[in-house]
């Protein structure tokens, strides 16, 4: 009776067992369709919109004509958009490069003091990182106007005779991106710089190793990841940004990303702001997918 | 957490110095939208301020436009990271759980949202939304939002999902428990911190959203769309800095709780 009872249960495991790997790939479909509908329909099909968009031929009251034309992108390479392209990498290279300058000490430094310390230090770095980013900017236009904070205490102290005009320069617009991105910058570099042993670092240092030595043969090379994820969390968006040039540039600096907006807004030229945006759209996945195939993608980037 | 800092590999002063200058450029600026939220004067700041007061609180809190955008922005967040939590667990129960035909691209759709430029999800939205005749309301600020709000959970729930691993849903399934027995007694404990921390990051980032928001909202305003507009068109500017303060702090709350959440369960 036990022993039948028994054998029983053990059919019936084994069936249920069978039963849940056949149905494992049709409870998958089932599982993932409604997330897959929503993203199909809100993300893909939107994106095929603009890809056709881009495609068409702009009527003359800022209509769309559906002609098939591939004058926008042809006209993406007259000399007055391609330096609005390079502008707009050259920009984007540049506050990765300060964000990485300024923030590789800091994430260093995190890295490497005490544990307690390390988490206040942490939050610390997660405070800018999670303000708002139309803040940041507010703070930074209080600070650079003609009449702002930097100009009255400069002015206070004597320092200067006439206010500073920094406010509506290229320069505003850098600070303002260096400010808004460092923070993504920071946290891939430390999750790097954290995951490094102590135990080969005190190994090179027993096996007469400077410090600079070895930073530079076991440190550095280990941080690449956190370099490689800081710099295409930082690049891509710096290079879609409008509103940092909108609102501290004076629209004098035009990005990839105005021209978008600008063409979609203002300027009503659908078709040509599509295919720009297809343009910023395909930079930016094939930096991703270079990053993800080199590096793998890494969960924690993300929060 | 596993390093016990030994003295010789702490960051030499120069880096350490380096490091306290990054500090203060990044909290200066927040600082002073702090105090000058309390500033005597109206229209233009000088350095120190002149004076310290209240009375901005008091003002903001009767401004109607403040409250409905207020409202706003809380309501879209509710329901957006409602609509995360659901789509998110559902997707990371399929990830971890279960083989199927595409896993690979459906992981890369779901991190598109937040891997793209804000302006060219914004920029497809809008297009489809004119394109479709779709008048601007509530819901087409939802929408935009759920898409980028899903990976936040998502992330968080597949990390947890593949921690606890399968046996104990086998176990269940074999006392011949159902689907929905097993996801309510098995399942559903195991991961309902993931499911709130996941909950938390999703609602602070649609309540922080602006560039996917100015595409998908007509002419209503968020509370980050309101400061946005007062950037632009200024009115007792030091009431911006009280609704900043009101932005940082609904942010931050369900952040810190978020951040509670994963390490408790990390430990």
């Amino acid at each position: 009776m036990a022993a039948s009872t028994r054998g029983t249960v053990l059919k019936k495991r084994r069936l249920s067992l069978a039963a849940l790997r056949e149905s494992t790939t049709a409870q998958g479909l089932a599982l993932i369709a409604p997330t897959a509908l929503y993203l199909l329909v809100f993300m893909i099909v939107p994106m095929i919109l603009v890809g056709i968009l881009s495609l068409m031929t702009r009527g003359p009251y800022g209509n769309v004509v559906y002609r098939l034309n591939f004058d926008n992108y042809t006209r993406l390479i007259d000399p007055l958009y391609l330096r609005i392209l390079m502008y707009s990498i050259g920009v984007g290279a540049a506050t990765t490069l300060i964000t990485l300058v300024i923030g590789y000490p800091l994430a260093y430094y995190i890295a490497r003091v005490p544990a307690r310390q390390r988490n206040v230090l942490l939050f610390l770095i997660l405070v800018p990182f999670w303000t708002n980013f139309i803040i940041r900017i507010y703070a930074w236009i209080m600070i650079l106007r003609t009449e702002g904070l930097l100009n009255s205490f400069l002015l206070n102290l004597g320092l200067i005779k006439v206010p500073l005009d920094i406010l509506y320069t290229p320069t505003a617009v850098l600070i303002g991106m260096v400010y808004e991105f460092l923070p993504f910058m920071i946290l891939p570099l430390y999750t790097s710089l954290e995951k490094i042993e102590n135990a080969q670092l005190e190994a090179a240092a027993d096996l007469g190793a400077r410090p600079l030595a070895s930073f530079l043969r076991i440190t550095f090379p280990l941080s690449l990841p956190g370099i490689t994820a800081g710099s295409i969390l930082t690049f891509i968006p710096a290079m879609g940004m409008f509103v940092v040039p909108d609102l501290m540039g004076g629209a004098k600096t035009i990005l990839i990303g105005n021209l978008v907006r600008n063409q979609f807004l203002t300027a009503r030229d659908w078709p040509f702001g599509a295919a720009s945006s297809m343009l910023l759209m395909f930079l930016t996945l094939a930096m991703t997918l270079y990053y993800t195939r080199k590096v793998g993608f890494s969960e924690d980037l993300l929060v | 957490m596993k390093k016990s800092s030994t003295g010789g590999n702490t960051a030499p002063l120069p880096v350490a110095l380096g490091a306290w200058i990054a500090l203060l450029f990044l909290h200066v600026p927040v600082l002073i939208i702090l105090l000058y939220a309390f500033t005597t004067e109206e229209a233009t700041y000088s350095f120190p301020p002149p004076g310290l007061t209240l009375r901005w609180i008091g003002i903001t809190m009767g401004r109607t436009d403040f409250w409905q955008a207020l409202q706003l922005s809380l309501r879209v967040a509710g329901i957006a990271t409602l609509a995360a939590l659901v789509l998110g667990t559902l997707a990371a129960a399929a990830v971890a759980r279960s083989r199927f035909f595409g896993k690979e691209a459906v992981s890369f759709l779901l991190l598109l949202p937040l891997a793209l430029p804000g302006i060219v999800t914004g920029i497809a939205l809008r297009s489809a939304i004119s394109l479709g005749n779709i008048p601007f309301s509530f819901w087409t600020i939802v929408i935009g939002h759920a898409t980028f709000c899903v990976v936040v959970v998502y992330n968080n729930v597949v990390a947890r999902l593949r921690r606890f691993g399968n046996s104990q849903v086998e176990a269940s399934m074999d006392l011949g428990a159902n689907g929905w027995q097993t996801f309510r007694y098995v399942i559903f404990p195991n991961i309902a911190s993931a499911l709130l921390a996941g909950g938390m990051l999703a609602f602070a980032l649609s309540f922080d959203e602006v560039i996917v928001t100015t595409f998908t909202a007509g002419q209503q305003s968020t509370l980050p769309i309101w400061i946005f507009s007062q950037l632009v068109r200024p009115r007792d500017r030091p009431v911006t800095n009280v609704v900043a303060i009101v932005v940082i702090l609904i942010t931050f709350i369900p952040i810190v709780i978020a951040h509670r959440l994963t390490q408790e369960s990390n430990e």
